[in-house]
């Protein structure tokens, strides 16, 4: 009787294997929540020039990526967000920390792509993000084959990725905050990838974060039917939105439910 | 071997030593979060851990149910707000040695502006970091409804939440968008323990609010729903009045036994899964 007029609400079997996957201890212990905050080194985010209008081809990838994105979301709801503005105001009022609690690291936000920046290479940055001044990533094993990932479907989009995407250094952080994919091997890169969309908290946004000469974190929120899904990509330049779309919308497939 | 020395090294941290930091927190609001803050962070004091009981709801509700000038007292947003401010000076002692409080503050700017940002995101991190040099062993955090702007910052820094859960149909039917956005939290702090749902204002007498709850039960596995239950009691509304936990009232002693079982429950959750971690 219970069961049955709840079920009219909810999907009971799906809410359940969700709580049941919450209940699972995560394995990635070492990316400590610790490393989620900007640091008393934060410069501030960086303006994005004023630019050129987006074009019609960004725009189509925009819409694509949304209606994916819509698509593929469940009923969740979206929490409103700080907007970047007010963000960039208070990060910039903000007075110096004295305490030393996390590594210094200095973190430049660069630009994000739902601002719509059209030439996302010409993006001038103020002030370079550098995680490690001698951080070397290391490469990835030859062959395009991935390490540690089981899921063929992520298999097959890690081998898209790589054909499409000028990288071979990236990750995938699957909604339960497991990393599917890790060929960036950085914690620390990771850390601020979960930081940045988490302050976002907007949905289906990208993100680009200069981290070294001719690098860039590329940093995209995917919302995928099993709920919110990171993508990081460690690439020459920002990519673009179509490129953007495109990543996300594979991935997207990759996490659906077979 | 290494992962023994692994293993050790985490049941300590719950055991002994580092300080545990749990968020009480809903999607909805009315739900009893404030209550089951005051009450269970009271049980955890008398059972004689040192604990803080810190109010990061922009409203105060900790501070307007325990002290009557909380709107003057200086607290957790100003912390966050000015590096001068130390966890000294906004640590509020009460009659219980063991229990101590941290009212919201002057919060009015976020309750417009919702989430925190680059250095007050870091504060909150000095924040939690001073709480064991305090020597607190427990930090229970009540938090604003809904899991955006500081609450989410406050989940991405905890090392649990538990979520009350009014036993009522509204209140069951917004359980997938409250684990949706769980699991969004867990993606953002990977070591966020979801210690599980307490059933709060259980009405045995109305057969929509036992159906509910036994509904929540079937539907949720069954470590996810805590065994305790929170009954709806006009007592909590007078122990509210008088500015006290409802265990301190004449009458409380009910009600002090069911947060004594839950804080034990919780108490018994940490120790196994860091124990099976």
């Amino acid at each position: 009787m219970e069961k049955e007029s709840i079920s009219q609400w909810m999907d009971a079997e799906e809410v359940r294997a969700l709580a049941e996957s919450l209940l699972k201890p995560l394995s990635d212990e070492g990316r400590e929540a610790a490393e989620l905050d900007y640091g008393e080194d934060f410069v501030g985010f960086a303006e994005i020039p004023e630019g050129e209008k987006p074009d019609a081809s960004a725009d189509a990838a925009r819409r694509s990526l949304s209606e994916a994105q819509q698509k593929a979301s469940s009923a969740g709801v979206i929490p409103s967000a700080t907007s970047r503005a007010e963000s960039l105001k208070q990060v910039l009022k903000s007075r110096p920390e004295k305490e030393s609690f996390s590594q210094p690291s200095k973190v430049v936000y660069v630009s994000k792509t739902t601002d719509r920046n059209p030439h996302p290479g010409k993006t001038r940055v103020k002030s370079p993000f550098t995680i490690a001044p001698n951080q070397v990533l290391p490469p990835v094993p030859g062959g395009g084959q991935l390490s540690g990932v089981k899921n063929d479907a992520l298999h097959s989009f890690g081998r898209w990725l790589m054909k499409n995407i000028p990288t071979d250094t990236y990750f995938v952080c699957n909604p339960d905050g497991r990393i599917a994919i890790d060929e960036i091997h950085s914690d620390k890169l990771i850390g601020v990838a979960r930081n940045l969309v988490s302050e976002a908290n907007d949905g289906g946004s990208s993100h680009h974060v200069k981290i070294g000469k001719g690098k860039v974190l590329e940093v995209i929120e995917v919302r995928a039917e099993r709920g919110t899904s990171i993508l990081g990509i460690v690439v020459p330049r920002p990519l673009s939105e179509s490129a953007v779309a495109a990543a996300s919308n594979a991935l997207i497939k990759a996490l659906a439910k077979p | 071997m290494l992962l023994r020395s692994r293993k050790v090294r985490v049941r300590n941290l719950f055991i002994s030593g580092s300080v545990i930091t749990l968020a009480i927190t809903s999607q909805k609001g009315g739900v009893g979060k404030t209550t089951l803050a005051i009450n269970l962070a009271y049980a955890f004091a008398l059972s004689g851990k040192k604990t803080l009981l810190v109010d990061s709801d922009p409203q105060g509700s900790v501070g307007l149910s325990l002290t009557r000038q909380s709107r003057n007292l200086t607290g957790f947003y100003d912390f966050l707000d000015d590096s001068g401010v130390t966890l000294e000076e906004i640590v509020v002692p009460t009659r219980s040695e063991a229990f101590s409080l941290v009212a919201s503050g002057q919060g009015s700017d976020y309750e417009m502006n919702g989430g925190l940002a680059g250095s007050s995101r870091h504060r909150l991190r000095i924040f939690l970091a001073n709480l064991e040099a305090a020597g607190v062993e427990i930090c229970i955090i009540d938090t604003a409804a809904g899991l955006f702007g500081v609450t989410a910052d406050v989940l991405a820094a905890c090392s649990g939440v538990i979520v009350p859960q009014q036993a009522e149909p509204l209140g069951v039917r917004s359980v997938p968008k409250m684990l949706e956005a769980l699991a969004r939290m867990r993606s953002v702090n990977p070591r966020l323990e979801i210690l599980g749902v307490v059933l709060t204002m259980v009405q045995a007498s109305l057969d929509e609010s036992r159906e509910s709850a036994l509904a929540l039960r079937s539907i949720l596995p069954e470590e996810m729903v805590l065994r305790s239950e929170i009954p709806r009691d006009d007592l909590f509304i007078k122990a509210s009045a008088r500015g006290l936990p409802i265990g301190v009232m004449p009458e409380g002693s009910g009600a002090l036994k069911i947060f004594d079982q839950l804080r034990e429950e919780v108490e018994l959750k940490l120790r196994f899964r860091s124990k099976t971690r």
